[in-house]
Protein backbone atom coordinates (compact mmCIF):
# COMPACT_ATOMS: atom_id res chain seq x y z
CA UNK A 1 0.00 0.00 0.00
CA UNK A 2 2.89 2.34 0.73
CA UNK A 3 4.14 1.75 -2.81
CA UNK A 4 0.71 2.70 -4.11
CA UNK A 5 0.79 6.03 -2.31
CA UNK A 6 4.40 6.55 -3.32
CA UNK A 7 3.18 6.43 -6.91
CA UNK A 8 1.44 9.74 -6.21
CA UNK A 9 3.40 11.23 -3.32
CA UNK A 10 7.11 10.61 -3.93
CA UNK A 11 9.35 13.12 -5.65
CA UNK A 12 10.29 12.65 -9.30
CA UNK A 13 12.10 14.10 -12.29
CA UNK A 14 10.34 17.44 -12.95
CA UNK A 15 11.04 17.58 -16.69
CA UNK A 16 8.22 15.38 -18.07
CA UNK A 17 5.53 17.46 -16.34
CA UNK A 18 7.20 20.71 -17.38
CA UNK A 19 7.35 19.57 -21.02
CA UNK A 20 3.74 18.42 -20.80
CA UNK A 21 2.76 21.81 -19.32
CA UNK A 22 4.19 23.64 -22.33
CA UNK A 23 2.75 21.15 -24.85
CA UNK A 24 -0.65 21.14 -23.17
CA UNK A 25 -1.10 24.92 -22.87
CA UNK A 26 0.44 25.39 -26.33
CA UNK A 27 -2.06 22.93 -27.79
CA UNK A 28 -4.89 24.66 -25.97
CA UNK A 29 -3.81 28.06 -27.30
CA UNK A 30 -3.64 26.63 -30.82
CA UNK A 31 -7.11 25.15 -30.43
CA UNK A 32 -8.87 28.22 -29.00
CA UNK A 33 -6.66 30.89 -30.61
CA UNK A 34 -8.51 31.29 -33.94
CA UNK A 35 -11.91 31.56 -32.29
CA UNK A 36 -10.61 34.12 -29.78
CA UNK A 37 -9.07 36.15 -32.60
CA UNK A 38 -12.57 36.34 -34.16
CA UNK A 39 -14.15 37.00 -30.80
CA UNK A 40 -17.22 38.88 -31.99
CA UNK A 41 -18.22 36.15 -34.46
CA UNK A 42 -17.77 33.29 -32.04
CA UNK A 43 -18.53 34.72 -28.62
CA UNK A 44 -20.18 38.11 -29.26
CA UNK A 45 -23.49 39.08 -27.73
CA UNK A 46 -25.43 37.77 -30.76
CA UNK A 47 -24.05 34.23 -30.33
CA UNK A 48 -26.42 31.64 -28.84
CA UNK A 49 -25.49 29.21 -26.11
CA UNK A 50 -23.16 26.44 -27.20
CA UNK A 51 -24.78 23.06 -27.41
CA UNK A 52 -21.89 20.94 -26.19
CA UNK A 53 -21.23 22.33 -22.71
CA UNK A 54 -24.35 23.20 -20.74
CA UNK A 55 -23.11 24.33 -17.35
CA UNK A 56 -24.15 27.96 -17.80
CA UNK A 57 -27.54 26.85 -19.08
CA UNK A 58 -28.11 24.89 -15.88
CA UNK A 59 -27.23 28.02 -13.95
CA UNK A 60 -29.68 29.90 -16.18
CA UNK A 61 -27.04 32.53 -16.74
CA UNK A 62 -26.27 33.93 -20.17
CA UNK A 63 -23.17 36.08 -19.75
CA UNK A 64 -23.38 39.60 -21.11
CA UNK A 65 -20.80 40.99 -23.48
CA UNK A 66 -18.49 42.28 -20.74
CA UNK A 67 -18.55 38.93 -18.98
CA UNK A 68 -17.72 37.16 -22.25
CA UNK A 69 -14.75 39.45 -22.81
CA UNK A 70 -13.64 38.72 -19.23
CA UNK A 71 -13.84 34.98 -19.97
CA UNK A 72 -11.72 35.49 -23.09
CA UNK A 73 -9.10 37.48 -21.18
CA UNK A 74 -9.07 34.88 -18.43
CA UNK A 75 -8.46 32.09 -20.98
CA UNK A 76 -5.64 33.99 -22.68
CA UNK A 77 -4.01 34.91 -19.35
CA UNK A 78 -4.25 31.33 -18.06
CA UNK A 79 -2.75 29.80 -21.21
CA UNK A 80 0.07 32.39 -21.25
CA UNK A 81 0.92 31.83 -17.57
CA UNK A 82 0.79 28.07 -18.18
CA UNK A 83 3.24 28.21 -21.08
CA UNK A 84 5.59 30.50 -19.14
CA UNK A 85 5.33 28.35 -16.02
CA UNK A 86 4.13 31.01 -13.62
CA UNK A 87 1.75 30.27 -10.74
CA UNK A 88 0.54 26.89 -12.06
CA UNK A 89 -2.59 26.77 -9.89
CA UNK A 90 -3.67 30.25 -10.93
CA UNK A 91 -2.82 29.50 -14.58
CA UNK A 92 -4.98 26.37 -14.56
CA UNK A 93 -7.85 28.14 -12.78
CA UNK A 94 -7.84 31.08 -15.20
CA UNK A 95 -7.54 28.88 -18.27
CA UNK A 96 -10.20 26.52 -16.91
CA UNK A 97 -12.77 29.20 -16.09
CA UNK A 98 -12.04 31.16 -19.27
CA UNK A 99 -11.93 28.36 -21.83
CA UNK A 100 -14.79 26.42 -20.22
CA UNK A 101 -16.91 29.58 -20.10
CA UNK A 102 -16.17 30.28 -23.76
CA UNK A 103 -17.12 26.70 -24.69
CA UNK A 104 -20.42 27.20 -22.84
CA UNK A 105 -21.05 30.45 -24.71
CA UNK A 106 -20.29 29.09 -28.16
CA UNK A 107 -18.50 25.92 -29.24
CA UNK A 108 -19.40 25.68 -32.92
CA UNK A 109 -15.74 25.98 -33.90
CA UNK A 110 -14.01 24.38 -30.96
CA UNK A 111 -16.09 21.43 -29.82
CA UNK A 112 -14.26 18.13 -29.66
CA UNK A 113 -14.30 15.19 -27.26
CA UNK A 114 -10.75 16.13 -26.30
CA UNK A 115 -12.21 19.03 -24.31
CA UNK A 116 -13.47 16.57 -21.65
CA UNK A 117 -9.82 15.71 -21.01
CA UNK A 118 -8.82 19.37 -21.08
CA UNK A 119 -11.35 20.38 -18.42
CA UNK A 120 -10.33 17.42 -16.28
CA UNK A 121 -6.65 18.38 -16.47
CA UNK A 122 -7.35 22.02 -15.67
CA UNK A 123 -9.62 21.17 -12.70
CA UNK A 124 -6.97 18.79 -11.36
CA UNK A 125 -4.07 21.16 -11.91
CA UNK A 126 -5.95 23.95 -10.12
CA UNK A 127 -6.02 21.79 -6.99
CA UNK A 128 -2.66 20.04 -7.18
CA UNK A 129 -0.38 22.70 -8.73
CA UNK A 130 3.21 21.88 -9.69
CA UNK A 131 4.96 21.62 -13.03
CA UNK A 132 6.76 24.96 -12.74
CA UNK A 133 9.99 23.62 -11.22
CA UNK A 134 11.94 23.66 -14.50
CA UNK A 135 11.55 25.07 -18.03
CA UNK A 136 9.73 28.02 -16.50
CA UNK A 137 10.25 31.59 -15.41
CA UNK A 138 9.75 30.47 -11.82
CA UNK A 139 12.53 27.91 -12.12
CA UNK A 140 14.87 30.24 -14.05
CA UNK A 141 17.15 31.13 -11.16
CA UNK A 142 17.12 27.81 -9.38
CA UNK A 143 20.24 25.67 -9.48
CA UNK A 144 20.10 22.86 -12.04
CA UNK A 145 19.01 19.65 -10.35
CA UNK A 146 17.87 21.47 -7.24
CA UNK A 147 14.20 21.06 -8.11
CA UNK A 148 12.31 17.82 -7.75
CA UNK A 149 8.72 17.63 -8.90
CA UNK A 150 5.88 15.91 -7.12
CA UNK A 151 4.36 12.87 -8.73
CA UNK A 152 0.82 13.82 -7.78
CA UNK A 153 -0.07 16.09 -10.71
CA UNK A 154 2.05 14.15 -13.17
CA UNK A 155 0.72 10.69 -12.41
CA UNK A 156 -2.86 11.78 -11.78
CA UNK A 157 -3.09 13.35 -15.25
CA UNK A 158 -1.25 10.45 -16.90
CA UNK A 159 -3.34 7.80 -15.20
CA UNK A 160 -6.66 9.45 -16.04
CA UNK A 161 -5.77 9.94 -19.68
CA UNK A 162 -4.57 6.35 -19.84
CA UNK A 163 -7.87 5.18 -18.36
CA UNK A 164 -9.75 7.22 -20.97
CA UNK A 165 -7.59 5.81 -23.77
CA UNK A 166 -8.00 2.22 -22.57
CA UNK A 167 -11.78 2.46 -22.23
CA UNK A 168 -12.03 4.00 -25.69
CA UNK A 169 -10.62 0.65 -26.84
CA UNK A 170 -13.13 -1.26 -24.68
CA UNK A 171 -15.96 0.77 -26.20
CA UNK A 172 -14.76 0.02 -29.72
CA UNK A 173 -14.40 -3.65 -28.89
CA UNK A 174 -17.95 -3.81 -27.52
CA UNK A 175 -19.25 -1.83 -30.53
CA UNK A 176 -18.03 -4.61 -32.81
CA UNK A 177 -14.85 -3.22 -34.33
CA UNK A 178 -13.55 -6.76 -34.81
CA UNK A 179 -16.48 -7.79 -37.00
CA UNK A 180 -18.13 -4.71 -38.53
CA UNK A 181 -15.36 -3.31 -40.71
CA UNK A 182 -15.69 0.16 -39.19
CA UNK A 183 -12.50 1.67 -40.60
CA UNK A 184 -13.26 0.11 -43.98
CA UNK A 185 -16.51 2.13 -44.06
CA UNK A 186 -14.72 5.26 -42.89
CA UNK A 187 -12.08 4.95 -45.61
CA UNK A 188 -14.88 5.13 -48.21
CA UNK A 189 -16.23 8.44 -46.89
CA UNK A 190 -16.40 11.21 -49.50
CA UNK A 191 -14.79 14.63 -49.48
CA UNK A 192 -15.78 17.31 -46.91
CA UNK A 193 -16.37 14.79 -44.11
CA UNK A 194 -13.77 13.05 -41.95
CA UNK A 195 -10.91 12.11 -44.25
CA UNK A 196 -8.17 14.49 -45.27
CA UNK A 197 -8.51 15.43 -48.96
CA UNK A 198 -5.46 13.38 -50.00
CA UNK A 199 -6.89 10.26 -48.38
CA UNK A 200 -10.34 10.45 -50.03
CA UNK A 201 -10.70 7.61 -52.53
CA UNK A 202 -7.02 6.74 -52.20
CA UNK A 203 -7.66 3.27 -50.84
CA UNK A 204 -10.82 2.49 -52.84
CA UNK A 205 -9.92 -0.93 -54.28
CA UNK A 206 -8.59 -2.25 -50.99
CA UNK A 207 -10.42 -0.05 -48.44
CA UNK A 208 -12.18 -3.01 -46.81
CA UNK A 209 -8.99 -5.04 -46.38
CA UNK A 210 -6.98 -2.08 -45.15
CA UNK A 211 -9.86 -1.16 -42.85
CA UNK A 212 -9.70 -4.60 -41.21
CA UNK A 213 -6.00 -4.12 -40.54
CA UNK A 214 -6.62 -0.65 -39.10
CA UNK A 215 -9.50 -1.93 -36.92
CA UNK A 216 -7.24 -4.53 -35.31
CA UNK A 217 -4.28 -2.14 -35.07
CA UNK A 218 -6.42 0.50 -33.36
CA UNK A 219 -7.70 -2.00 -30.81
CA UNK A 220 -4.21 -3.32 -30.19
CA UNK A 221 -2.86 0.19 -29.55
CA UNK A 222 -5.78 1.43 -27.44
CA UNK A 223 -5.93 -1.70 -25.29
CA UNK A 224 -2.25 -2.60 -25.32
CA UNK A 225 -0.37 0.68 -24.97
CA UNK A 226 -1.95 1.71 -21.62
CA UNK A 227 -0.86 -1.64 -20.17
CA UNK A 228 2.57 -1.59 -21.83
CA UNK A 229 3.24 1.89 -20.43
CA UNK A 230 3.22 0.38 -16.95
CA UNK A 231 5.69 -2.38 -17.84
CA UNK A 232 9.22 -0.96 -17.68
CA UNK A 233 10.58 -3.23 -20.43
CA UNK A 234 7.85 -2.24 -22.89
CA UNK A 235 7.58 1.43 -21.97
CA UNK A 236 9.78 2.97 -24.63
CA UNK A 237 8.04 0.90 -27.34
CA UNK A 238 4.65 1.96 -25.97
CA UNK A 239 5.73 5.60 -26.13
CA UNK A 240 6.74 5.23 -29.76
CA UNK A 241 3.54 3.30 -30.51
CA UNK A 242 1.38 6.03 -28.99
CA UNK A 243 3.19 8.77 -30.94
CA UNK A 244 2.96 6.77 -34.19
CA UNK A 245 -0.74 6.10 -33.63
CA UNK A 246 -1.60 9.79 -33.33
CA UNK A 247 0.63 10.84 -36.20
CA UNK A 248 -1.18 8.25 -38.36
CA UNK A 249 -4.64 9.43 -37.22
CA UNK A 250 -3.91 13.11 -37.71
CA UNK A 251 -2.39 12.52 -41.14
CA UNK A 252 -5.36 10.46 -42.44
CA UNK A 253 -8.31 12.01 -40.63
CA UNK A 254 -9.53 15.51 -39.90
CA UNK A 255 -9.24 15.38 -36.11
CA UNK A 256 -8.10 18.21 -33.87
CA UNK A 257 -4.37 18.01 -33.08
CA UNK A 258 -5.36 18.65 -29.47
CA UNK A 259 -5.84 14.86 -29.11
CA UNK A 260 -2.24 14.28 -30.11
CA UNK A 261 -0.95 16.98 -27.77
CA UNK A 262 -2.88 15.44 -24.88
CA UNK A 263 -2.23 11.74 -25.34
CA UNK A 264 1.37 11.85 -26.56
CA UNK A 265 2.07 14.28 -23.72
CA UNK A 266 0.37 11.97 -21.23
CA UNK A 267 2.44 9.01 -22.42
CA UNK A 268 5.54 11.10 -21.83
CA UNK A 269 4.36 11.73 -18.28
CA UNK A 270 4.44 8.01 -17.57
CA UNK A 271 7.97 7.61 -18.84
CA UNK A 272 10.60 7.29 -16.15
CA UNK A 273 14.17 8.43 -16.61
CA UNK A 274 15.24 5.07 -18.06
CA UNK A 275 12.51 5.08 -20.71
CA UNK A 276 13.31 8.66 -21.74
CA UNK A 277 16.99 7.81 -22.07
CA UNK A 278 16.15 4.65 -24.04
CA UNK A 279 13.96 6.55 -26.55
CA UNK A 280 16.50 9.36 -26.91
CA UNK A 281 19.30 6.83 -27.44
CA UNK A 282 17.29 4.93 -30.05
CA UNK A 283 16.50 8.14 -31.97
CA UNK A 284 20.14 9.24 -31.76
CA UNK A 285 21.35 5.86 -33.01
CA UNK A 286 18.98 6.00 -36.00
CA UNK A 287 20.08 9.56 -36.82
CA UNK A 288 23.74 8.60 -36.35
CA UNK A 289 23.55 5.54 -38.61
CA UNK A 290 21.78 7.57 -41.34
CA UNK A 291 24.40 10.33 -41.12
CA UNK A 292 27.19 7.75 -41.25
CA UNK A 293 25.71 6.07 -44.34
CA UNK A 294 25.24 9.48 -46.01
CA UNK A 295 28.88 10.32 -45.31
CA UNK A 296 30.01 6.99 -46.67
CA UNK A 297 27.94 7.53 -49.82
CA UNK A 298 29.29 11.05 -50.40
CA UNK A 299 32.86 9.86 -49.80
CA UNK A 300 32.24 7.13 -52.36
CA UNK A 301 31.03 9.71 -54.91
CA UNK A 302 34.00 11.98 -54.27
CA UNK A 303 36.55 9.24 -55.07
CA UNK A 304 38.50 10.31 -58.19
CA UNK A 305 38.31 6.88 -59.89
CA UNK A 306 34.52 7.01 -59.74
CA UNK A 307 34.44 10.64 -60.91
CA UNK A 308 36.54 9.65 -63.94
CA UNK B 1 13.77 4.28 -6.50
CA UNK B 2 12.59 7.36 -4.68
CA UNK B 3 12.03 7.15 -0.93
CA UNK B 4 8.53 6.02 -0.08
CA UNK B 5 6.77 8.76 1.87
CA UNK B 6 4.98 7.83 5.00
CA UNK B 7 3.30 9.69 7.75
CA UNK B 8 6.11 11.24 9.82
CA UNK B 9 6.45 9.72 13.29
CA UNK B 10 4.91 12.02 15.84
CA UNK B 11 3.03 13.99 13.20
CA UNK B 12 0.14 15.98 14.58
CA UNK B 13 -3.38 14.67 14.26
CA UNK B 14 -4.23 17.45 11.79
CA UNK B 15 -1.43 16.31 9.48
CA UNK B 16 -2.68 12.73 9.70
CA UNK B 17 -6.24 13.79 8.87
CA UNK B 18 -5.01 15.89 5.97
CA UNK B 19 -3.00 13.00 4.57
CA UNK B 20 -5.89 10.58 4.77
CA UNK B 21 -8.30 13.16 3.34
CA UNK B 22 -5.91 13.73 0.42
CA UNK B 23 -5.59 10.01 -0.23
CA UNK B 24 -9.35 9.47 -0.02
CA UNK B 25 -10.02 12.29 -2.49
CA UNK B 26 -7.36 10.82 -4.76
CA UNK B 27 -9.12 7.45 -4.81
CA UNK B 28 -12.47 9.14 -5.33
CA UNK B 29 -11.11 11.18 -8.27
CA UNK B 30 -9.61 8.07 -9.87
CA UNK B 31 -12.71 5.97 -9.18
CA UNK B 32 -14.94 8.53 -10.87
CA UNK B 33 -13.10 8.27 -14.16
CA UNK B 34 -13.35 4.46 -14.10
CA UNK B 35 -17.06 4.60 -13.24
CA UNK B 36 -17.60 7.23 -15.95
CA UNK B 37 -15.78 5.14 -18.52
CA UNK B 38 -17.72 1.99 -17.60
CA UNK B 39 -21.02 3.88 -17.57
CA UNK B 40 -20.64 4.94 -21.18
CA UNK B 41 -19.56 1.64 -22.65
CA UNK B 42 -20.26 -1.59 -20.81
CA UNK B 43 -23.12 -0.18 -18.69
CA UNK B 44 -24.66 1.84 -21.57
CA UNK B 45 -25.44 5.07 -19.68
CA UNK B 46 -27.15 3.30 -16.80
CA UNK B 47 -26.08 5.83 -14.15
CA UNK B 48 -25.93 9.13 -16.02
CA UNK B 49 -26.24 10.27 -19.59
CA UNK B 50 -24.01 12.21 -21.96
CA UNK B 51 -24.85 15.90 -21.91
CA UNK B 52 -26.35 15.84 -18.41
CA UNK B 53 -25.51 18.32 -15.64
CA UNK B 54 -23.20 15.88 -13.87
CA UNK B 55 -20.95 15.26 -16.86
CA UNK B 56 -20.94 18.98 -17.67
CA UNK B 57 -19.10 19.81 -14.44
CA UNK B 58 -17.23 16.54 -13.86
CA UNK B 59 -15.73 15.96 -17.31
CA UNK B 60 -13.90 12.74 -16.47
CA UNK B 61 -17.29 11.08 -16.10
CA UNK B 62 -17.47 11.34 -19.90
CA UNK B 63 -14.32 9.33 -20.55
CA UNK B 64 -16.09 6.28 -21.98
CA UNK B 65 -17.91 8.38 -24.57
CA UNK B 66 -16.16 7.73 -27.88
CA UNK B 67 -16.60 9.42 -31.25
CA UNK B 68 -15.94 6.70 -33.80
CA UNK B 69 -17.23 3.63 -31.99
CA UNK B 70 -19.96 3.36 -34.61
CA UNK B 71 -19.53 4.76 -38.12
CA UNK B 72 -22.82 5.33 -39.98
CA UNK B 73 -23.12 4.16 -43.57
CA UNK B 74 -25.80 6.72 -44.47
CA UNK B 75 -24.47 10.23 -43.99
CA UNK B 76 -25.30 13.85 -44.70
CA UNK B 77 -22.44 15.56 -46.47
CA UNK B 78 -22.49 19.36 -46.35
CA UNK B 79 -20.76 21.44 -48.98
CA UNK B 80 -21.11 24.89 -50.49
CA UNK B 81 -21.06 26.22 -54.02
CA UNK B 82 -20.37 29.71 -55.28
CA UNK B 83 -21.38 31.20 -58.62
CA UNK B 84 -19.14 28.72 -60.51
CA UNK B 85 -21.06 25.72 -59.11
CA UNK B 86 -17.96 23.88 -57.82
CA UNK B 87 -18.41 22.19 -54.43
CA UNK B 88 -16.20 23.30 -51.54
CA UNK B 89 -16.01 22.34 -47.89
CA UNK B 90 -18.04 24.26 -45.31
CA UNK B 91 -14.88 25.72 -43.87
CA UNK B 92 -14.45 27.88 -46.96
CA UNK B 93 -17.36 30.09 -45.90
CA UNK B 94 -16.76 30.22 -42.15
CA UNK B 95 -14.70 33.04 -40.69
CA UNK B 96 -12.93 30.98 -38.07
CA UNK B 97 -10.73 27.95 -38.57
CA UNK B 98 -11.11 24.87 -36.42
CA UNK B 99 -7.44 24.05 -36.72
CA UNK B 100 -6.83 20.56 -38.04
CA UNK B 101 -10.49 19.57 -38.49
CA UNK B 102 -12.03 22.39 -40.50
CA UNK B 103 -14.55 20.49 -42.65
CA UNK B 104 -15.00 17.65 -40.16
CA UNK B 105 -16.37 20.06 -37.55
CA UNK B 106 -19.07 21.19 -39.99
CA UNK B 107 -19.89 17.61 -41.02
CA UNK B 108 -20.11 16.32 -37.43
CA UNK B 109 -22.46 19.16 -36.56
CA UNK B 110 -24.98 17.77 -39.07
CA UNK B 111 -24.48 14.27 -37.70
CA UNK B 112 -24.94 15.19 -34.04
CA UNK B 113 -26.92 18.41 -33.66
CA UNK B 114 -30.50 18.57 -35.02
CA UNK B 115 -30.33 22.36 -34.93
CA UNK B 116 -27.04 22.57 -36.83
CA UNK B 117 -28.56 23.57 -40.20
CA UNK B 118 -30.03 26.74 -38.70
CA UNK B 119 -26.88 27.48 -36.70
CA UNK B 120 -24.54 27.06 -39.66
CA UNK B 121 -26.88 29.07 -41.89
CA UNK B 122 -26.72 31.88 -39.38
CA UNK B 123 -22.98 31.98 -39.78
CA UNK B 124 -22.88 32.12 -43.59
CA UNK B 125 -25.92 34.33 -44.00
CA UNK B 126 -23.88 37.35 -44.91
CA UNK B 127 -22.76 35.61 -48.14
CA UNK B 128 -25.75 35.75 -50.55
CA UNK B 129 -23.74 34.14 -53.38
CA UNK B 130 -23.36 30.95 -51.39
CA UNK B 131 -25.55 27.87 -51.73
CA UNK B 132 -25.37 25.25 -49.02
CA UNK B 133 -25.76 21.66 -50.24
CA UNK B 134 -26.81 18.74 -48.07
CA UNK B 135 -26.31 15.46 -49.88
CA UNK B 136 -27.47 12.15 -48.43
CA UNK B 137 -24.85 9.60 -49.38
CA UNK B 138 -24.98 5.83 -48.90
CA UNK B 139 -21.52 4.46 -48.17
CA UNK B 140 -21.29 1.21 -50.11
CA UNK B 141 -18.56 -0.25 -52.30
CA UNK B 142 -19.47 2.51 -54.75
CA UNK B 143 -20.83 5.38 -52.61
CA UNK B 144 -23.92 6.94 -54.23
CA UNK B 145 -25.90 10.12 -53.65
CA UNK B 146 -29.43 9.21 -52.51
CA UNK B 147 -30.75 12.76 -52.43
CA UNK B 148 -29.52 16.34 -52.47
CA UNK B 149 -30.97 19.53 -51.09
CA UNK B 150 -29.85 23.05 -51.90
CA UNK B 151 -30.34 25.79 -49.35
CA UNK B 152 -29.93 29.50 -49.82
CA UNK B 153 -29.45 30.60 -46.27
CA UNK B 154 -30.74 34.09 -47.05
CA UNK B 155 -33.99 32.69 -48.56
CA UNK B 156 -34.71 29.38 -46.84
CA UNK B 157 -34.71 25.88 -48.30
CA UNK B 158 -35.01 25.41 -52.07
CA UNK B 159 -36.34 22.26 -53.78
Amino acid sequence: VRQLWAYFEAECNPYPLAVFRIVFYGGLALHFGPSILHFGTNYGSAVEHGTAWHALEYLRWLPGNDARVALGLSAVAGMSLGILGLWPRLAAALAGVGAYGLACVGSDNTQTLALSYVWFILWTWTVTGGGDEVLSIAGWKRLPGASRGTRLTRNLIALHLTIGFFFAGIEKLSAGWLTRGVMGTLLKYPDFTILRPWAVGLTDPWAAALGRVLDVATLLVELGVPIALFLPKCRSWALLGMAGFFVAIVSIMLVPPLFGFLFCGAALLLADDHALVAVATRCRNVAFSRRASRRAASAECARPDIAV
Amino acid sequence: MEPVPALAPGAGSLAVVRTYARRASLLLWLGMSVVGALNFNLLEERFFRHGGALTAVLPHLRFGHVMFDRVPSNITVPSVTFADGVHHGLSSVLVTDSIGYEDARGYLGFALDPDWERRICGRIESRPDVTLWLRQIAITDAPRVKSARAIRCDRGAAP
